[in-house]
């Protein structure tokens, strides 16, 4: 059973590490300067959209959407909704474990293949995954402590010792609001990932009336932490140069010099990283996982065991390079994606319960 | 749970039977003919040496005759007469003769004999047996088909003496023994509520160990405490030496290099976890009580905690969490940063480290593996040493083995302060059983961060998170950083200070009640107060 | 279950242990220092890496007898591009070249003044390099790397010297962070340190009963070498910059060691000039980046003679003012200063003294920096102040319409008012007592 600040602690972690390095806003689209702005708004199109998601579970005490999708829609609707968004969770663990090994690899050990980084991350999330979601919260508390702390003290010593800004964040939507919505999509695509994971944990959440406000107050925290970071990295970098990068925020750390103490920031906050990506992953395996458990009435750590196998081929396997990672966090791709979740999934189990609610006044 | 197998039997010869392994002739009634039990009694116990056998005749009835019979190694022999013969022979004849002519003539004995201790009846031979065995004098009575035995005369053991295992800098310094009676009575002087339960449970088929659970009752969660119980009453063992064999039958998770029950020689740290709803588990024979359920986040604590001020205490508390990362870290990040990432070393200390690491002929990791394990090996030989080799070995091993090994440039020594320093973090830990768990955790680890660097170390380290994590120590989650109410009791600290003087501990239940006591308002005499 | 994780475990361990692909064993690698990039042959670059000897740095080790062992091993190669030029020094070295340390990255003259874009391309493809190391821009090129001068490594001289120059205020360290930013953000040019190379002599000294060669102190400076760049980019073939190792006309052999003087501004990432000096610092007063120096005001008390005053800080600000189609820039510099060095019978704690003294010193610093902006805006025609980027952050449709003008025709007509104010803050802690 997990409580509903371990609940808080799995949603800010997961998104952090999933928009950390990469920075999608900077990177994907072109917002430029504007690319904090991209951050406040997926942040508030993430919560609006997972708050539906939370108060359906609030709702449904005791259930994940496997089960009461069921109760609503039917086995079939069920079955394709929990299905949308269980299969959508399973694909993104497995693009996040192989692009974690294929950005590590490609800066910093290049000779290692890709499998040697992808399978330990697969693994340890499978362990996670099968020792159930109370360990993955108990994890999830000292996990996101230490993160907190390397991000903190990153920031830190990024706005201490770092170069001297050129950049600014001005002027401040002299392009227009197209590029800043454009970049946000990637984003909000991630957060509402990471906040509709509730809809699978909520099953394990005691204290249940508290889940809808501590998956928002992790979505805004998470924004929050992403958009210091933004800041900084457009106001050290430039905000064309820093679109220019595969990893702007490693960038940002390698400009970080201690005399003496440190040389580059970046295998620090790489650490940090990897920590939040391996926790993602376990948490995405074990919302699949749940999610399809309840959803054909099996046992969850079986069908853990099962998606785990089954995902070690494509994880290792050379056809996949960084260049199709990237596509696939790229704005037409997620932007169809994230559609694809909230009319598949959340727009017909939350009209149902209307429709549930008014009728029978359950 | 299984019986633990002993790799030390002897194994027998072909073709010997094996031999039966109760004696029938434990479950016979006691016979009324005085003698034919006494006779009994020796056949089975095999004509001890250390069976004595004392006949009285009481006053007045001279053809009938008591015997008291005991075990000379386990009674305080001195008592005996006094505690035991003379109330017998001091009994007048009227109260005999009374007695004797009463419907149970041994129950009338038992209530009316003048002497302090409680006095038992025995039914059967096997009873008589046990208890002749556990210490107590059996009084047998010719005439009577039963006996009397008198509770307890325990015989002395060792005098309190200093808690060797953890010591401390200021509190009281005095340790639990052997004898399980002796600890109660220093760890009831420090709980005297009437709430206090001490439970009794006998395991071990050939050992009868006497185990006592301890806790106090609506602090301790009531579940809990069941388990536990339930749980020794499954225990089938031969023998129960110390309360580590318990550990290991009883645990949550035996494969786990985390132990997960607390062990401390200290009857205040007993007292204090007794009143934070733990559960001690004392047993006879050995000096350590076992305290469960336990937490992880307990390792970094010590018992001067309670005795120095808040602030000191919560600084050493960081400290010694920082050592135990580092312990187990230290070696793993050296090796991953060395190999792979140097370029975060800063230049300078990064020639340093080249420059003395030219002409060693291992690489990285294999000098460090090889280091690790000489390390252990060092660590455990200075456990056995016989105390007059002691500085010899020392001086050999750690000093002389350890600088001609980096002058002759078999290992580097940027590599062998980093190990050194760990090893010495890993002293700063006040719990001697959790050292096990990262001389194991670092293997791995350092295995990893050879292969795959500094990422591999990160991964390995949220397995190990996870398999921490999922640790239950009975039915109690283990690794919990923030338990429920956290928050508000941080809030509540940051604005009212004073009113915490012990360092924050962790209770268990929701519904105890831990009173941390208040900082009295200074008083001014000058104003009259 | 427990098993299938476990056989999963030993068989990827069994696997991973077949290789530990990217281990490198420190003492196989060859760490390189400071690099310098030049222009060569054609459109050649050359190449020089400081490759490292840590074991000739660490206390204890010995070289052979009489020498001290090699510190550090000048390479120098050519090729099209630079990642060619290093493989090919790579080929001569026995150790593996690693680039990650670099500290700081000399680009030589004739290089900056056709672009360094291929430079900064390469340094930011590739993760190794660290956006904080330093750029320079040098007269002369590679050679001068060579001579290491108070530490026993010419990466740590000249990280040490770029330091030590902010010391005199009169140049900045520039990271390649910062440059990058600069290139890339709109309406300001990018700048780095300006490094120029000094001959120096070697004599014969007796040591203790050894010849010794050494250092000659008293010759350490202002003998430049003698440099003929012809700009449009075809070098003599006896240039020093093609050939470093060569002798010059005065018979000496050149080794050289560096010093910082001043900036070197680029206009995109061509090299356009060299402010130096006190040209230097005019620059720095209007970006408010002076940190430290020493200005020399005529004694306002008539002695005929200097007050030195040392400089605590400055600051600028820059405001730009649109109206119609007239730009204008506002900068108002505030400086603080303290007393260091005043001649005798001098009193500086006469107030009106000060009103004096900072009233000169605004004088100066203004004269500085408006003969600087004047250099800046009509000679190197390239706005390194940044202006164009304060247009473009208060109104950038007007930026947008202007930029493709704005280095050639808007900026040196550009009409800049710059007001100082300075203060005295401190007559010093003493005054000598043969003072009075």
């Amino acid at each position: 059973m997990i409580n509903p600040r371990q609940l808080f602690f799995i949603i800010a972690l997961t998104r952090i590490s999933a928009l950390l390095v990469l920075l999608p806003v900077v990177t994907a689209g072109n917002a430029l300067q504007d690319a904090w702005i991209s951050v406040i708004v997926a942040t508030v199109v993430a919560i609006l959209f997972v708050w539906l998601g939370a108060y359906l579970a609030m709702k449904h005490p005791g259930k994940s959407l496997g089960q009461f999708s069921r109760d609503l829609l039917g086995k079939t609707g069920g079955a394709i909704t929990t299905g949308l968004l269980a299969i959508s969770f399973y694909v993104l663990c497995l693009i996040r474990t192989r692009l974690v090994s294929l950005v590590i690899i490609s800066h910093f050990m290049p000779k290692t293949p890709g499998w040697a980084l992808a399978i330990p991350v697969l693994l340890t999330a499978f362990y996670g995954a099968m020792m159930g979601p109370d360990t993955v919260g108990r994890a999830s508390e000292f996990l996101f402590t230490v993160m907190a702390l390397i991000i903190v003290v990153s920031m830190v010593m990024s706005y201490v010792w770092s170069a001297e800004r050129v950049a600014g964040l001005k002027p401040v939507l002299s392009r227009g609001l197209r590029p800043v919505f454009g970049a946000a999509v990637p984003a909000a695509f991630l957060g509402l990932m990471s906040g509709l994971k509730v809809l699978a944990l909520g099953r394990f959440t005691v204290e249940e009336h508290k889940m809808p406000k501590a998956t928002a107050l992790a979505l805004l925290v998470s924004g929050l932490v992403l958009l210091v970071v933004t800041i900084d990295v457009l106001t050290t970098l430039g905000p064309a140069q820093a679109q220019a990068y595969v990893m702007p925020v490693l960038a940002l750390a390698s400009s970080v010099f201690i005399e003496g103490i440190l040389e580059r920031l970046d295998l620090v906050l790489m650490t940090a990283w990897v920590l939040g990506i391996t926790f993602d992953v376990t948490v995405l395996l074990a919302s699949s996982s749940i999610l399809i458990g309840d959803s054909l009435g099996i046992g969850h750590r079986k069908v853990a065991a099962a998606l785990f196998l089954l995902g070690v081929v494509p994880v290792s396997h050379r056809f996949t390079d960084i260049f199709v990672m990237r596509q696939l966090h790229s704005i037409p791709v997620t932007g169809i994606w994230s559609a694809a979740i909230c009319v598949g999934t959340l727009a017909p189990v939350f009209i149902a319960y209307l429709i549930k609610k008014r009728r029978g006044g359950s | 749970m299984k019986p633990r197998r002993s790799f030390g039997r002897i194994p027998r010869p072909i073709g010997t039977p094996a031999e039966a392994d109760d004696n029938r002739q434990d479950q016979s009634e006691l016979s009324v003919d005085l003698d034919e039990n006494l006779r009994t009694i020796e056949s089975i116990l095999g004509n001890a040496s250390d069976l004595a056998v004392r006949r009285l005749a009481l006053p007045g009835e001279p053809q009938s005759s008591l015997a008291v019979v005991y075990l000379t190694s386990l009674v305080n022999t001195e008592n005996v007469s006094l505690t035991v013969i003379e109330p017998l022979l001091s009994l007048s004849d009227v109260a005999y003769r009374s007695a004797a002519m009463a419907a149970d003539p041994l129950e009338s004995l038992r209530l009316t004999l003048p002497t302090v201790r409680p006095i038992s009846t025995a039914g059967s031979m096997k009873e008589l047996i046990d208890s002749l065995l556990e210490g107590k004098v059996v009084m047998l009575i010719d005439g009577a088909s039963g006996a009397l035995y008198f509770d307890a005369l325990r015989p002395p053991t060792r005098l309190f003496q200093l808690p060797t295992s953890e010591t401390t800098v200021i509190g009281p310094q005095i340790g639990l023994t052997e004898s399980v009676d002796d600890n109660l009575a220093l760890i009831r002087s420090r709980l005297k509520h009437p709430r206090l339960r001490v439970e009794q449970v006998i395991i071990g088929r050939k050992s009868r160990t006497d185990v006592r659970i301890i806790y106090l009752e609506g602090i301790a969660p009531r579940e809990v405490v069941d388990e536990l119980r339930r749980r020794l009453h499954e225990i089938d063992i031969d023998m129960i030496l110390d309360p580590g064999v318990i550990r290991d039958l009883i645990t949550d998770r035996p494969y786990s290099p985390f132990v997960m029950e607390r062990m401390t020689e200290r009857p205040d740290t007993v007292a204090a976890e007794v009143n934070l709803g733990r559960i001690a588990l004392l047993v006879e024979g050995s000096p350590f009580a076992m305290l469960l359920p336990s937490q992880f986040f307990t390792l970094i604590e010590s018992a001067e905690d309670y005795y120095l001020n808040s602030l000191s205490a919560s600084l050493l508390k960081l400290l010694r969490a920082f050592a135990y990362i580092l312990s187990v870290l230290a070696t793993p990040i050296y090796v991953a940063v060395v190999n792979y990432h140097f370029e975060l070393v800063p230049l300078p200390l990064l020639l340093n480290i080249a420059a003395t690491q030219e002409g060693v002929p291992f690489p990285l990791p294999v000098a460090a593996f090889l280091t690790e394990m000489v390390l252990d090996v060092v660590r455990e030989a200075g456990i056995r040493l016989p105390r007059q080799f002691g500085p010899v070995v020392s001086i050999f091993g750690a000093i002389i083995l350890g600088q001609s090994a980096i002058q002759a440039g078999f290992v580097p020594p940027g590599l062998i302060i980093v190990a050194m320093m760990g090893t010495i973090c890993s002293f700063a830990v006040p719990r001697a059983e959790k050292a096990l768990a990262y001389r194991l955790v670092r293997f791995p680890l350092l295995l990893l961060g050879s292969i795959l660097g500094f990422p591999g170390i990160t991964i390995g380290s949220v397995a190990l998170v996870y398999h921490v994590a999922s640790l239950k120590s009975l039915g109690i989650p283990y690794a919990v950083l923030y338990p429920p109410g956290h928050t508000a009791r941080l809030a509540k600290k940051l604005v009212r200070t004073a009113e915490h003087n012990q360092p924050a501990t962790r209770p268990l239940a929701p519904t105890d009640k831990v009173r941390r006591g208040k900082v009295p308002e200074p008083r001014d005499p000058k104003n009259g107060d | 279950m427990r098993r299938i994780g476990l056989t999963a475990l030993i068989v990827f361990l069994a696997l991973g242990c077949s290789g530990c692909w990217d281990s490198v064993e420190i003492e196989e690698v060859a760490i390189v220092g400071s690099m310098s990039i030049d222009k060569g042959q054609g459109d050649h670059v050359v190449v020089s890496l400081e490759v490292i000897n840590p074991s000739a740095l660490a206390s204890g080790t010995q070289g052979p007898i009489g020498e001290s062992p090699v510190v550090s091993v000048m390479t120098r190669d050519e090729a099209n591009t630079i990642p060619a030029a290093i493989t090919s020094a790579q080929r001569r070295t026995p150790r593996k070249i690693c680039t990650g340390l670099v500290g700081t990255i000399v680009i030589g003259q004739a290089l900056a003044r056709e672009g360094v874009g291929k430079i900064i391309d390469y340094l930011v493809r590739n993760a190794t390099v660290r956006s904080s190391a330093t750029l320079t821009t040098c007269d002369t090129g590679a050679g001068l790397l060579q001579r290491p001068f108070m530490f026993p490594l010419p990466s740590r001289t000249l990280a040490g010297l770029g330091e030590s120059a902010l010391a005199s205020g009169m140049t900045i360290t520039v990271t390649l962070c910062e440059f990058m930013a600069r290139l890339s953000e709109p309406g300001i040019e990018p700048i780095t340190m300006h490094t120029v190379g000094r001959k120096i002599k070697d004599v014969q000294v007796k040591r203790q009963g050894d010849e010794v060669k050494q250092t000659d102190p008293a010759v350490m400076r202002e003998q430049p070498i003698d440099v003929d760049v012809s700009l449009d980019g075809e070098l003599p073939p006896d240039s020093p910059i093609l050939n470093p190792y060569k002798e010059t006309s005065s018979g000496e052999f050149v080794p050289g060691t560096t010093i910082n003087i001043g900036i070197a501004a680029y206009r995109g990432d061509k090299l356009v000039g060299f402010l130096d000096d006190h040209e230097a610092r005019g620059y720095l007063w209007t970006v408010g980046r002076v940190e430290q120096g020493t200005i020399e005001v005529d004694d306002p008390g008539g002695s005929g003679k200097k007050i030195a005053l040392g400089i605590i800080r400055s600051s600028a600000s820059v405001k730009p003012v649109i109206d119609d189609d007239l730009i204008r820039m506002d900068v108002e510099l505030h400086v603080d200063l303290e007393t260091r060095e005043a001649p005798m019978h001098t009193n500086v704690n006469n107030q009106t003294l000060v009103q004096a003294l900072e009233d000169s010193l605004d004088a100066l610093i203004l004269r500085e920096a408006r003969a600087t902006l004047n250099r800046v805006q009509k000679e190197l025609k390239t706005d390194i102040y940044g202006f164009g980027n304060k247009v473009y952050r208060k109104d950038p449709k007007l930026w947008a319409e202007l930029e493709p003008r704005w280095n050639e025709e808007i900026f040196p007509n550009l009409e800049v008012n710059i007001q100082v104010k300075s203060r005295v803050r401190a007559p010093g802690s003493a005054y000598s007592v043969a003072n009075r």
